[in-house]
């Protein structure tokens, strides 16, 4: 049987989505299903405990296949206090099996120094501890990429703790790329050498 | 006082690849590690060797250096891979595509440099115009990867040994600036 590649490329749409502040919607297939699914991200809709669900699965499950319909972006955009509360909930909630767990993080293991915002006061995440962590973390040392923090989890719960509240700042886009010291220390040595 | 900030560079490879020769080239100043007499086996292949390190300087800016460490290919200096290895930006990684033996050596080499934790690493297969030359493909598969990333090159030849720290920086940048949603890709 050959072996099905598992990703989450979902997590950058839904990003896309609530950064952007427009409706849309995720097309999505996990690996078990024959046909895709579809996630209707609309303030209409926030409010039901279905799309809870739906972005519970969707950070939790790798997915076999998945797109974005872009035909729907012109509709009214999102309202993004609505749409924090079960971004909460469905990190708060979710669980992972451990290879999944592991296929997450190693997606995080690949990004770039980062920076973090400030808690969003709109921000009611139960875990705030974690959140603050990262916050200090990031703050504190300049060139950190998520790798860096997931590194100073030393218990297994922290692990997890740590995780969620990299797919919640990433997801909520309160988490950005930096130039980082290495890339400009780079850049300056690449162009002494060229005068070698 | 000098508070100039340091980068470091590696230099690295099995025995008789090229590393003392490619510092030299790109270093403004070159220490060099002792060259002795080859003892053992490794005498039929070349009469002098380094032990201990090879060190060059380069110069960037009134701000910034840049440290090259060569590291002693040996497999018996093991011990000093992961010392050496610690905050080096990245790793050029020299093969001798001649010897079968050394490309057997380079193996266990890349496996440990590999693995340290995502360092961007370039490799030169050097010796290429040698006639017992092992192809680049045939080096790839024997250290299991992709042939795009072994670039051939004669650390005798300046440009060359340019060219291999080049492809490092780049890779070093690229790796760097890539965006977060790019870390979800496979």
């Amino acid at each position: 049987m050959p072996k099905v590649t598992q990703t989450f490329k979902q997590l950058p749409l839904l990003r896309n989505i609530l950064t952007n502040k427009r409706s849309g919607s995720i097309h999505y297939r996990f690996s078990s299903q024959a046909f895709p699914e579809k996630i209707n991200v609309t303030t209409k809709q926030l409010s039901g405990s279905d799309i809870e669900q739906q972005v519970q699965n969707l950070i939790t499950l790798p997915t076999y296949a998945c797109e974005w319909n872009s035909q729907i972006q012109s509709t009214p955009g999102i309202n993004t206090d609505d749409i924090i509360p079960c971004i909460c909930a469905a990190i708060k909630k979710a669980t992972w099996l451990p290879h999944h767990a592991l296929a997450l993080k190693r997606s995080f293991l690949k990004m770039p120094a980062i920076q973090v915002d400030l808690p969003n006061p709109a921000i009611k995440y139960p875990d705030m501890g974690a959140y603050m962590a990262l916050y200090h973390f990031t703050k504190n040392n300049p060139d950190s990429s998520p790798a860096n923090f997931l590194e100073t989890a030393y218990e297994d719960d922290d692990k997890i703790r740590y995780l969620k509240v990299l797919v919640l700042v990433y997801c909520l886009g309160f988490m950005s790329s930096k130039t980082s010291k290495k890339e400009s220390i780079a850049t300056r040595i690449l162009n002494r050498i060229r005068k070698v | 006082m000098n508070n100039k900030e340091i980068a470091k560079i590696l230099i690295t490879g099995p025995f008789n690849s090229g590393k003392t020769t490619l510092i030299k080239f790109v270093s403004d100043e070159q220490l060099t590690g002792n060259d002795v007499e080859a003892t053992d086996e490794l005498a039929q292949y070349k009469a002098m060797t380094t032990v201990g390190l090879d060190f060059g300087v380069l110069h960037v800016d009134d701000d910034l250096d840049v440290h090259l460490f060569g590291t002693p290919g040996q497999a018996r200096f093991n011990f000093m891979w992961k010392t050496l290895s610690k905050g080096a930006l990245g790793t050029v990684f020299l093969v001798d595509s001649s010897s079968q033996n050394a490309i057997d050596e380079a193996k266990q080499m890349y496996q440990f440099y590999s693995e340290l934790s995502n360092m961007p690493i370039i490799i030169g297969a050097t010796k290429q115009d040698l006639p017992q030359a092992k192809s680049i493909q045939h080096i790839a598969t024997e250290l299991g990867i992709d042939d795009t990333r072994i670039i051939p090159s004669n650390p005798c030849i300046k440009e060359d040994s340019k060219n291999l720290i080049i492809a490092l920086l780049e890779e070093i940048i690229e790796k760097e600036s890539q965006t977060q949603d790019a870390a979800f890709s496979v």
